[in-house]
């Protein structure tokens, strides 16, 4: 009886571990930025890729087991400290490279974790600088502005609130509906924000997105809910930057 | 005494401004996405040039502000309130016909340039919304008429307002559909399309007033919800359906009348 009840307790901590580990951008998110990517390869990029992966890629960017953060200097130039995601990144992309001389199936795990991981490297709660590593795990409350009875504080990490906040205010959006808004919002800036751009300059960029939002971020703090509207406007802006260097990137390496 | 409480109560439901929120968000996006399939260029233009998301992307903004400081007035602008002959109880301006037509009249036949940016912007995400607002079934009131006071349901066993329900319904009657899905039920023609837009917003108002007079006798009281008879679900869907492509069609008229004066190419210099 006893040996029963820790092993359910200990099945329920996994559980709860595994939900927690997996929690980068929302899956939507993810789809999104796949999606974006997908609508901006070239033709016969495209092709290969979606042969590769065996449908387009909107259906590949499932979540991995395993987080992994974009950890930067105080400064915000990256650290590429072991299990950093820029480290990962640029593995995958001398995979991809060398495909040819590898197992397919080896080269579509390459590519899954790729259209994962860019997304994942655009999230703001993905960021760790040096001098606030935990702040990911921030506790945060949003508010919703009430007064008396009909106030409400959502609680949630830092992390959380990034993944996932701003992409839930859209219930009932479809990827393609959130495309076309990132499409309509940033497609004017699309070229400047993928061109000629490394996995370590987009690090570079996350890391001055974020600065500001780092030095303003604490443990236990409320986001009002018209800073928390506003905010919505930089997730938007890295979840567009994620898919269009994604494409860039894709079409750089499956030219 | 009774009475007394009875009277007081009533006046107190009368006069209470239309406080609480419509349309869950899901039915807000699909009014500002099928809206936006029915604009002219002109205000696609316009509405892009002064959003730079889409509709459907603001559509339930006004939902999200109606308690941030500033925008706490606009708390009581989410509904609508009539009198047993479908006429819209003013409340002082507190109901979202009375807002929508003000707004309408304001930006109308060039007001709009009239306007500094911030406010084209915030008349156009309250416009956005408060029309799709006064299109659902439970933000239509009828506060002097004890027949049409709202009600609960049974839903699996649970309680479920009358309210909830129909703020609830553009999902519950659509299992499955994303917002675009809905381009499938947008099939009006266009002198359809013309007829329903006939008029301005009190007019759409008293009609809505009185069709949805209709969805009291259709969602049974106190009932389980699966044993309501099947013809009921069907024609509740329908109105919920029509409801929402009312509410998008008008939301289309509004903006192109707006806007209808615009050259793109004087903007594009």
């Amino acid at each position: 009886m006893r040996s029963n009840s820790i092993r359910y307790i200990t099945l329920l901590v996994v559980a709860a571990m595994a939900t927690f580990e997996a929690a980068a951008w929302s899956s939507k998110g993810h789809q999104v930025v796949a999606g974006l990517a997908d609508k901006y390869l070239l033709p016969n990029v495209q092709r290969e890729v979606h042969d590769l992966l065996g449908s387009a890629m909107e259906n590949s960017a499932e979540l991995p087991h395993t987080i992994y953060y974009l950890n930067l200097t105080t400064e915000g130039q990256p650290q590429l400290v072991e299990g950093d995601v820029l480290i990962e990144i640029e593995r995958h992309i001398g995979t991809l490279r060398n495909r040819n001389n590898l197992a397919e199936s080896e080269a579509r795990e390459a590519l899954k974790a790729l259209i994962h991981l860019v997304a994942d490297m655009h999230c703001v709660g993905h960021v760790r600088f040096a001098d606030k590593a935990c702040a990911s795990d921030y506790t945060i409350y949003l508010p919703n502005g009430a007064t008396g009875k009909a106030a409400r504080r959502f609680k949630m990490t830092w992390r959380e609130y990034w993944s996932t906040e701003h992409l839930k205010a859209h219930y009932g959006y479809s990827t393609a509906m959130h495309i076309r808004d990132l499409e309509l919002r940033f497609k004017g800036e699309a070229y400047d924000m993928a061109h000629g751009l490394t996995p370590r300059d987009w690090a570079v960029d996350m890391g001055c997105e974020c600065r500001p939002l780092y030095a303003w971020a604490k443990d236990e703090m409320d986001i009002p809910r018209l800073q928390h509207l506003a905010l919505e406007e930089l997730t938007n802006r890295t979840l567009a930057k994620a898919g269009w260097r994604l494409a860039a990137m894709l079409n750089n390496i499956f030219k | 005494m009774r009475k007394l409480i009875a009277t007081f109560l009533a006046a107190t439901a009368l006069f209470a401004p239309c406080r609480l929120y419509a349309w869950s968000a899901d039915a807000h996006h699909i009014v500002g996405h099928i809206a936006e399939k029915h604009l002219t260029p002109e205000a696609q233009y316009m509405c892009q040039k002064y959003l730079r998301y889409s509709l459907t992307y603001y559509a339930v903004w006004m939902d999200h502000v109606a308690n941030c400081k500033g925008y706490d007035h606009t708390r009581v602008w989410h509904g609508v309130r009539f009198n047993s002959k479908n006429k819209v109880l003013h409340l002082d301006g507190n109901n979202a016909v009375y807002q929508s037509q003000r707004l309408w009249n304001e930006m109308r036949n060039g007001g709009y340039k009239e306007l500094p940016d911030s406010a084209i912007i915030d008349n156009l995400r309250f416009l956005i919304h408060m029309v799709g607002d006064m299109h659902c079934p439970s933000h239509n009131y009828y506060p002097e008429e004890p027949d049409f006071k709202p009600y609960s349901i049974r839903r699996n066993g649970k309680k479920v307002y009358f309210h909830k329900f129909w703020d609830r319904s553009a999902g519950f009657f659509n299992k499955g559909w994303y917002c675009d899905d809905f381009e499938q039920i947008d099939t009006y023609s266009e002198k359809e399309i013309k007829r329903i837009c006939k008029g301005d917003v009190y007019r759409w108002a008293q009609i809505n007033g009185k069709d949805m007079r209709e969805v009291h006798s259709l969602l049974i009281k106190h009932t389980e919800l699966r044993d309501m008879p099947k013809e009921n679900h069907e024609r509740m869907r329908e109105i919920v359906n029509f409801q929402l492509l009312r509410g998008a069609y008008r939301l289309a008229h509004i903006l192109n009348d707006i806007f209808k004066d615009v050259k793109i190419s004087d903007y594009e210099k």
